[in-house]
Order: C-alpha cells, then sequence, then structure tokens
C-alpha cells in the first residue's frame, strides 16, 4: 500500500474512532432505505421497488432462465 | 463521429425478440401471476401492470417501418393485450372509475396501433377523459405527462404539456449522488411522454444541457451498478431527446448488447439467483418472467425508437464539462469553507503554499479501486464497453473517477472523496460536472463550527484526538479542490 492509499485507511480509522456513536443515524446510500424516502416524500407506497440492490452474475443460471423464458 | 454500434437490422431483430418474449409471457400470465403478491395500487394489478407494458411496447414497435416486417408479432402481442386487458372486469373498472382509462387507455393504443380500432372501447375510454376526472386523482408529476400523452395519442389532438414540465423532476437540478432508482425513472418516464417517444421535441424553454449532464453522470454511476433497467431507461431517455447519444450513453448500449446476447435476456435488478435457484417448475418460471419482464420490454422499446428516431447515426455527444461560471462558483465554495475552516481552528495554512505536487491518480489505481468497491467482474464489462465505444485511456479514466467519485459521496465515504478530489489537483483542463459536485458535498459536509463531516454534529466527536487530523484531510482537500477549480475558469486561487 503506497502512502496516498495508507491516507484513506488511516483516514477511515480516525474516522470509525469517531463514529459510533453518530453511525446509527447515517443512511448508508440514497434510496437504499425505506426510512428515508418515507420520512422525505412521505409516501410510503410511492417507495416499493426504490431500493439499490447489488449486481448479481446470471452467468451460472442463464440456461436455465433462458429455458424458463421459451 | 462513431460508428452505430447496432445496425438497423439487429435492432429491428431485437425487437422482434422482444415481442416475442412479450407474447409467451401474456400467454402464460394467468399462471405466472398466481405467484406474485401484488403490490399497493388496488386498481392496477402487477400483472395488468405487465399487459400495459407489453402494449408500450407494441405502441412504440409500430412506428417502425412495414418493411421491417413486424406485422404478425405486433399483432400477436396486440391481440393478448387486448384478451387480458380489454375485459368486462376492466369495462366495469373504467365505468366506476375514470382515471383507470390512463392504464386500460395505453392497452387500447396498442390496439390503434395495430389499426384493431374498436368504437366500444375507444368511445367509453375518450368518454372519461371528457369528464375531467381522468385528472381527479393525486398523481406524481410525470405520470400526470403521461395522461396529457396519452390524451394526444388517443385524440389526435395537439395539447401541450404547459403547466406540467415545471413540476417534474426533469426540470430541476439533479445528480446521481442523491438519486434513488425512483428519481431515475422520474427522469426517463418525463421525457418519454414529453418526446412522444422521439417524434416531438422537449418543450421550448426547457433546460436540457442540465438535464442531459444529469442523465450522463446517471449513465456513469449505473455502468457501475449494473443496472440494466435504469441503464435502458437512461439511454432510452438519451435517444428520445434528438440529441444523439454520450459517450456513457454508448457504453451502456454496448453493455446491454453484450448482456442480451450473452444470456439472452436481460434480467431486472431484483433477480436473485439464489431465490430462483429453490424454485422448481411453474414457480421458477414465474419468478424468471417477473424479474426480466420489464428490463426487456424497455430494451424493446429502445431498440425500436433507436430505429425510428436515429439518434445511432448522429455524432456521439461530446462529454460536457463545468462552465467557467461553475468553475468559479465552486471555488469560492471551497475557499469560504477552507477560511471558515481556518478561523475555527480546524486548519493552519501552511507557511509555504504547497504546490500541486500531488501525483494525479492514476487510471490503474482507479481500477483497482472500482474493482474494490463494485467487484471486478463489473469493471472488466465496463471496460470492455469502453473499448467498444472507442474510448482512449483519458477518457476512460474521466468515467472511472466519475463513477468513483459518485460512489464515495453517496457512501458517505468521505475518506475516499477527499482522496480522490485532492488526487485531481494537479490534472489540467476543466473539470466534470461529477467532479464539481462532489466537491460541492465535500463542502456541504461543514458544520457551523467549521468542522467537516456528519460525526461532528455530535460536538462530543470535536473533542476527539483525531478530530484535527480528519479535518485537516477534508480542508486539504477542498484547498486543493479550489486551485483546480480556479485553473479551471482561468482564474489565481483565493485559499492558501
Amino acid at each position: 500500500m503506497n502512502l496516498s492509499e495508507a491516507k484513506i485507511v488511516n483516514l477511515d480509522a480516525s474516522i470509525r474512532s469517531l463514529v459510533e456513536p453518530v453511525a446509527a443515524g447515517l443512511p448508508d446510500e440514497p434510496g437504499s432505505l425505506v426510512g428515508l424516502h418515507v420520512l422525505c416524500c412521505n409516501e410510503y407506497v410511492l417507495v416499493t421497488g426504490l431500493t439499490d440492490v447489488p449486481f448479481r452474475d446470471l452467468t451460472e443460471e442463464a440456461s436455465r432462465i433462458r429455458a424458463d423464458l421459451a | 463521429m462513431s460508428p452505430p454500434i447496432i445496425r438497423h437490422d439487429e435492432l429491428v431483430t431485437q425487437v422482434r425478440e422482444a415481442l416475442r418474449f412479450a407474447h409467451r409471457g401474456l400467454e402464460r400470465l394467468d399462471d405466472n401471476a398466481a405467484y406474485w403478491v401484488d403490490d399497493a395500487d388496488p386498481f392496477v394489478s402487477l400483472k395488468d401492470k405487465v399487459v400495459i407494458e407489453a402494449a408500450l411496447l407494441v405502441t412504440v414497435a409500430a412506428r417502425l417501418p412495414a418493411a421491417d416486417d413486424l406485422g404478425a408479432d405486433l399483432r400477436t402481442v396486440a391481440a393478448d393485450v387486448r384478451r387480458l386487458l380489454l375485459t368486462p372486469a376492466h369495462r366495469a373498472l373504467l365505468m366506476r372509475y375514470p382515471h383507470t382509462a390512463v392504464a386500460i387507455g395505453i392497452g387500447y393504443l396498442a390496439q390503434a396501433a395495430t389499426d384493431a380500432h374498436d368504437p366500444a372501447w375507444e368511445e367509453p375510454i375518450r368518454a372519461a377523459f371528457a369528464t375531467g376526472l381522468v385528472d381527479g386523482i393525486e398523481r406524481l408529476p410525470y405520470r400526470a405527462l403521461e395522461v396529457r400523452w396519452l390524451e394526444r395519442a388517443l385524440s389526435g389532438s395537439s395539447t401541450d404539456d404547459a403547466g406540467l414540465v415545471d413540476g417534474v423532476l426533469a426540470a430541476r437540478p439533479v445528480h446521481p449522488i442523491y438519486m434513488s432508482p425512483a428519481e431515475t425513472y422520474a427522469l426517463t418516464h418525463a421525457v418519454m411522454y414529453l418526446t412522444d417517444f422521439g417524434t416531438r421535441d422537449l418543450p421550448p424553454g426547457m433546460a436540457v444541457a442540465p438535464l442531459l449532464d444529469a442523465t450522463g453522470a446517471s449513465l456513469v454511476w449505473h455502468l457501475f451498478t449494473a443496472n440494466f433497467d435504469l441503464l435502458g431507461e437512461l439511454v432510452l431517455l438519451e435517444a428520445s431527446t434528438g440529441r444523439g447519444l454520450s459517450v456513457p450513453g454508448r457504453m451502456a448500449l454496448g453493455l446491454l448488447l453484450e448482456r442480451k446476447e450473452e444470456w439472452g435476456f436481460l434480467p431486472s435488478p431484483g433477480f436473485d439467483p439464489l431465490e430462483y435457484q429453490g424454485l422448481e417448475a411453474t414457480a421458477a418460471r414465474s419468478y424468471a418472467f417477473r424479474h426480466t419482464y420489464h428490463t426487456n420490454f424497455v430494451w424493446g422499446i429502445l431498440c425500436a425508437v433507436l430505429a425510428v428516431a436515429g439518434a445511432l447515426v448522429q455524432p456521439t455527444r461530446r462529454p460536457q464539462v463545468a462552465s467557467p461560471e461553475e468553475h468559479r462558483d465552486v471555488a469560492a465554495t471551497c475557499a469560504d469553507a477552507v477560511e471558515r475552516a481556518a478561523r475555527s481552528g480546524w486548519w493552519t495554512p501552511p507557511s509555504i503554499a504547497a504546490s500541486d505536487g500531488s501525483p494525479t491518480t492514476s487510471l490503474a489505481r482507479l481500477r483497482v479501486l472500482a474493482g474494490e468497491r463494485v467487484g471486478g467482474v463489473v469493471v472488466d464489462r465496463v471496460e470492455r464497453a469502453a473499448r467498444g465505444a472507442g474510448l482512449g485511456m483519458p477518457a476512460w479514466r474521466s468515467i472511472l473517477l466519475d463513477a468513483l467519485l459518485t460512489l464515495a459521496a453517496r457512501r458517505y465515504d468521505l475518506s475516499l472523496l477527499a482522496w480522490l478530489i485532492e488526487g485531481q489537483s494537479a490534472r489540467p483542463g476543466p473539470m466534470t460536472s461529477t467532479e464539481i459536485e462532489a466537491v460541492r458535498f465535500l463542502a456541504r459536509q461543514q458544520l457551523p463550527s467549521g468542522a467537516i463531516g456528519a460525526w461532528f454534529a455530535d460536538p462530543r466527536n470535536e473533542h476527539a484526538d483525531a478530530a484535527r487530523d480528519i479535518n485537516a484531510a477534508m480542508v486539504e482537500a477542498l484547498v486543493r479542490a479550489e486551485r483546480r477549480a480556479t485553473r479551471g475558469a482561468g482564474g489565481a486561487p483565493r485559499a492558501a
């Protein structure tokens, strides 16, 4: 790890030493919390289908999926 | 000018495949829907939603020239739509609740698009619109545009969207740092309806440049989330504006085509392979269709719009960079934040101003960082799309940087954000809009106490041993950002 990368790591460590009392209140990412959107737009029904999801590689399942869609 | 990524005949093939996919799905819709727990709308079920979106695919695909020979496939899907959406039960719904004329009207539009006009349906739908009660429910702003679009399509009128445009998200400042998928859909759908899927100009007076800027930034972000649904919609937005595709738009198109060709379908983001693996027979088929239908319908609509609107033969839109005014504005923001931090004792200006000696973060390092954060497979595929779009190293580096800046801000990873910003300080040339927004984001994390970071909202953290080092790092990033922004605007830095 070079000095510039160490800067991120060291800063992360410093921030983590502070962050415990506040972390619970910080949303991970916009749109990733239903609660955040209910708070913002007061429309629970609108938040269905809002969440960001991680990428999932479907290469292994692709042929079975194609067969199911055929 | 970049050559078209997909030839016209290939686009037609993709549209045909989308129509046949729709037909297979609609044939088994009753069986599939038996496994679906419906969403919140009491008037339009998920099953109806699938049919309405298939109707939209037919309506747009029907605009392709007759020579493309899609007639039989179009009529087949239109007949499926009729069988499923223009039923006595839906007629009853229309009679009781005029606002359902929108959903049912889209289903009817597919009939009209395939020359299967039917006064028995056309007249009550028009009558529902005539009551004025179609507007009698609370709708999202872009859904109001949908109503206006449908009204024009059904009546042939030239009703404009005056009074509605100002209320939509597409007319306001947005950036993927702050956007959820819902906001992205709001942008894309507004433009689809305003332009009638690329056949009308955007309204005069609408600020198109900022919209395209935000779209480009969103495309860059979603190249790395691999959300094929949103990628398709965002490219569709660009294709509908009549201004050609951007560099990330071409990359996204290449990525979508590659996935479609390799897998034979495009999954929606919610497709969970683990959940799917646990299902058998009809349940598995139902799951597969539910989690692929929307993305594949969008893909079909996109290919149809590309084929009709000609976006692929237009020159690739040059990357948008921030204006001198934006550079000056963000430079001033940085200088103010630095001054505030210094006044509050969080940072001491050096006696000799540091040079911009920080090495510019290398492409290789950015690539490794991106791989660590979003997965090497994703980065490999995006890089392949970049090569396919003819990107040189500087442009690819810029894409990676913008994506990482967006990621860092979204995840509140201020260590990474500050480090990325600092690593650009020696770069020549103007900043991208994402760089500008990322710097503004960092500056906006400053509290009245001068400390930078939401953790200092708890004042106890201001007294911690690490507090001064953290703030110094944030301020250093803003000092360097101010220099970069000032250079970009052609002036002399104010901060030390």
